[in-house]
């Protein structure tokens, strides 16, 4: 288990350098000059090149790299916003509470929802419930979040006037976004557990825990969900990748000042470091959360941590 | 040899008319086919079934709800909004393929080189295959899109490069299980080379989960297509694009709304149909893959 | 016949609605069994041996399969008609079943004490956790497995080890009956013999009755009292196991026992019974074996055979015995 652990740890580590490496990379090949950025058109080629001297930015490519790696290290330090001169975390750290409950709600509205629908739909296989299952990940899986997110702000703030469709201050205001950027991956989840309980659910094990005299309720949860679970949690790992990256659209359709609004908005200003910050703080969250989703495997799965 | 090779060719064809008369009987997988001749169709054919021109504006007819003369509607500018649609269908069409091009031919070569000779060039391969998945699509894509810069072409490249991973992994796991097959060891030991083994015998055994992958691939690549444009990354106005017309229609939601209608539904309708084409071929070439 | 009876399956049918049409797989199935006594289920795969099992359980899948007909009375309930609970209390404190392969018949990620402790704690009462820890560990001690593998995982056993830790399972609420679905076939010959050994040790220790399903004539010689001969759903011949070895009545036992190799004549082929098995879901018009009955006459093809007594404790369904004068519709004693 212990030995489990360090390996997936250190595998961590090696993405989150590879992840820094890549986003480094296309950091210095963006078009524009960070210096004529930072200092405006006026300032004198004297200026600049002092500038440029002291932001290292003569240095060979790998130096330059590794000092970065270094700053961000030691101090995270992410480097500094063109627009507005404050470090690129600190921007980050402002937004990105919003985009933490954002997302953290989505995947538990998806993951309760999705798998109750999962386990009914699979345990009652060619019902209504199942069909309707069944549609639901075909339309999760091709309308995008920002066509339903839209036409969810028509019919509940236009048209019925229940929620506002914009803002993300109260708990009224997060409603709409937190269904909008969780029905999706709830559809994903829904299907997966579906057809990974469909798996087990006639395995010999299920049936030895009926001969046991053991309650129906009981071998569902406690014997063939426990089994499905695995599958399971890999994609609500997974999905909380692709609800960070739909977190971005959400984000935008409901007017929420969240790390993908700030992305976006930093690439219209040109501002790259905070681009490419953004994109390198979301990836390390997105290895944790997998890190995590791993970590539980092996609780799950006692078979997993052996190798 | 002659022979082997004719039997081959019989058995892959009747192979492939199995595949099909599967295919033919799943009725959601026909619907999609459907879908999707006629949206290639209207891509084809716009210029001659669109109305008006795309970016020709009306200043006298802005915000027409949708009636007789515009079916669709017309936006701020007085575009006709169903012409738009019609020509945003060439768009779509266009970036999702060729961004799937170019991730097939890149991940497929990976995916081949590695499955075919494993050991640490596949480890190298896979792992940098995995740095990428760690990225999730829709940063990496405006990641590369902010380097790279707006527009179409670059908006390809994004998309295809965020694509490869999948397309590797489909790849190399073929190629892994046909690499022990008896017929490529006999090839390896007549002499065969590596490229050809590989272009003649193991990429035609990738073909049918690769197909799979390219119809849901092509899904994915126009979603995110669209996503892109809608968030102002990907195509800029006038050029037309459902996406980015969506993003228009945000705008004007109280009071115009039939301008996020019809764009959204074109891009359900293409995704939709896609899906349900490679969800199809998936149940037609894996039978036990269906529950 | 023995007095008392512990089981008695009367004109049982089981079906199953499948995409190709119904599948008739158990078909007016008559059965008894007395305590104590063990009973051997010989038959082919697929002729109903693990569905009658599944229906004595009710653990058939419901829909796709039903009970159409027929009474399973065990120790004066009607299995088939009693509630849920009642029937929760039946399955594993009074009858439990051995699963065919013990490779899927333990839940993969559950230690191996728990599922013994499942069983326990459902039907006994313990004060504390670890008093019902201890009496799974005594149960595994007893199955010949050390006490400190308790906290293992199946995936750890073997399969003859795991074998053993279901059949700790089925023995730990002493139950009247249990039934074995074929508890060795997935096991290496060497260990096969070793856990019949187990099995009939228990199973003289605690008076329990078994049901053994099986298509191993060998393993019936060595543990069973009767022998109930199965084929196509129904129960061709029924007999003790001295009865039926001494004297096979029935052309399809004939068959059966033709075709294992004896070890005092030089055999060049093994005799076979020719043809296969019928379709599932065919209905075949006469009795169920004409086609492939070398002792195939008019009649059979017509006529379904009734039940014929040989003696009291040896009964055949085939027209060959019936001019005897004892023939005896429905199988009513």
């Amino acid at each position: 288990m212990v030995k489990y652990l360090l390996k997936r740890f250190g595998y961590l580590l090696l993405v989150i350098l590879a992840v820094s490496f890549i986003v480094f990379t296309l950091l210095h090949f963006t078009p524009g000059d960070p210096v004529r950025m930072v200092l405006g058109e006026a300032a004198t080629e004297e200026a600049k090149e002092e500038l440029r001297e002291q932001l290292g930015l003569n240095d060979p490519f790998l130096v330059q790299y590794f000092n970065y790696l270094k700053k961000m290290v030691l101090h995270a330090d992410l480097g500094m916003s063109y627009l507005t001169k404050r470090p690129v975390l600190t921007e980050i750290m402002v937004v990105i509470p919003n985009t933490i409950i954002l997302s953290v709600v989505a995947t538990i509205i998806a993951s309760v929802f999705g798998i109750l629908l999962g386990i009914i739909s699979a345990i009652k296989q060619y019902s209504l419930i199942d069909a309707f299952v069944t549609v639901f990940a075909l339309i999760g899986t091709s309308v995008p979040i920002f066509w339903y997110g839209l036409l969810m702000i028509l019919f509940f703030s236009v048209y019925l006037q229940w929620f506002p469709p914009s803002g993300f201050t109260n708990i009224k205001e997060m409603v709409l976004p937190c269904f909008a950027l969780g029905i999706q991956s709830m559809s994903i989840i829904a299907r997966m557990t579906r057809s990974s309980m469909l798996e087990v659910l006639h395995q010999d094990y299920v049936n030895m825990a009926r001969a046991k005299g053991q309650k129906e309720i009981v071998v569902i949860l406690g014997h063939i969900f426990r089994n499905a679970l695995v599958p399971i949690i890999t994609v609500v790992g997974i999905q909380f990748g692709s609800l960070l990256g739909g977190a971005c659209f959400t984000e935008i359709v409901f007017s929420i000042p969240g790390i993908g609004r700030l992305m976006v908005e930093s690439i219209k200003t040109r501002d790259y470091p905070v681009v490419l910050g953004s994109v390198f703080f979301a990836s390390v969250c997105v290895s944790i959360v997998n890190l995590m989703a791993d970590i539980l495997y092996a609780i799950v799965d006692p078979r997993i941590a052996r190798t | 040899m002659a022979q082997q090779t004719t039997a081959n060719v019989k058995k892959s064809k009747t192979q492939l008319g199995m595949v099909m008369r599967a295919l033919f009987k799943n009725k959601m997988a026909v619907v999609g086919m459907v879908i999707l001749l006629v949206l290639f169709f209207v891509g084809v054919f716009a210029p001659l079934i669109a109305p008006y021109d795309y970016a020709v504006q009306d200043l006298q007819n802005t915000f027409q709800h949708p009636n007789a003369q515009h079916w669709f509607g017309t936006d701020k500018f007085g575009r006709d909004i169903f012409s738009r649609v019609i020509y945003g269908a060439r768009v779509s069409l266009l970036v999702g393929f060729i961004a799937v091009g170019i991730a097939v031919v890149i991940g497929g070569a990976l995916g081949a080189i590695s499955g075919y000779y494993e050991g640490k060039i596949d480890n190298v391969i896979m792992r940098i295959m995995d740095i990428i998945m760690a990225i999730p699509n829709v940063l990496l894509a405006i990641a590369i899109v902010a380097t790279l810069g707006t527009g179409l072409v670059n908006m390809m490249i994004a998309l295809g490069i965020s694509a490869i991973p999948r397309f590797a992994r489909v790849v190399r796991a073929t190629t892994l299980t046909i690499r022990r097959e008896e017929y490529i060891e006999a090839a390896v030991a007549s002499g065969v080379s590596d490229f050809q083994i590989i272009v003649m015998h193991i990429l035609p055994n990738c073909l049918p989960p690769l197909i799979v992958q390219i119809s849901l691939g092509v899904a994915d690549a126009i979603l995110m297509a669209a996503g892109l444009s809608f968030i102002g990354l990907g195509i800029q106005p006038p050029d037309p694009e459902w996406g980015s017309m969506l993003s228009e229609g945000r705008q004007y939601i109280r009071g115009w709304a039939y301008m996020t209608y019809f764009p959204g539904l074109a891009i359900v309708l293409t995704a939709l149909s896609l899906n349900l084409l490679g969800d199809g071929l998936r149940d037609a070439l894996d039978p036990k893959m269906k529950n | 016949m023995s007095e008392e009876k512990l089981l008695e399956i009367k004109d049982l049918c089981v079906t199953y609605k499948t995409d190709d049409g119904v599948v008739y797989a158990v078909n007016h199935l008559n059965l008894e069994l007395g305590p104590r006594e063990t009973l051997g289920f010989v038959g082919e795969t697929g002729a109903g041996k693990t569905t009658t099992a599944k229906a004595i359980m009710r653990l058939l899948p419901i829909p796709p399969g039903k009970v159409t007909q027929g009474e399973i009375i065990f120790d004066g309930k009607d299995l088939l008609k009693i509630s849920g609970k009642e029937m929760r209390k039946v399955q594993g404190e009074e009858i439990s079943m051995i699963f065919q392969d013990p490779m899927t018949s333990l839940n993969p990620v559950v230690r191996v004490a728990d599922q013994i402790m499942e069983m326990l704690r459902l039907h006994k009462h313990y004060n504390s956790k670890k008093e019902a820890y201890e009496e799974a560990c005594q149960l595994l001690n007893m199955v010949g497995i050390k006490r400190e593998r308790a906290n293992d995982y199946p995936y750890q056993f073997s399969g003859g080890m795991k074998q053993r830790v279901v059949i700790a399972i089925a023995l730990a609420c002493n139950p009247k009956l249990v039934i074995a679905d074929e508890p060795t076939t997935a096991l290496d010959v060497t260990i096969q013999a070793q856990v019949l050994r187990l099995m009939k040790n228990l199973k003289d220790k605690f008076g329990t009755s078994m049901i053994l399903i099986t298509h191993d004539l060998g393993v019936v010689a060595q543990i069973c009292d009767k022998v109930a001969i199965m084929y196509a759903g129904s129960i061709v011949e029924y007999a003790t196991k001295e009865k039926l070895y001494t004297n096979p009545s029935h052309p399809y036992t004939k068959g059966l026992f033709n075709s294992i190799p004896k070890l005092d004549v030089n055999e060049e082929w093994l005799e076979e019974i020719h043809g296969l098995p019928p379709e599932p879901t065919e209905q075949i018009p006469g009795c169920i074996f004409n086609p492939r009955c070398p002792n195939c006459m008019e009649r059979c093809k017509r006529e379904k055979p009734g039940i014929t007594y040989l003696d009291d404790q040896h009964y055949v369904s085939c027209f060959l015995f019936e001019q005897d004068g004892q023939a005896e519709k429905g199988g009513e004693a």
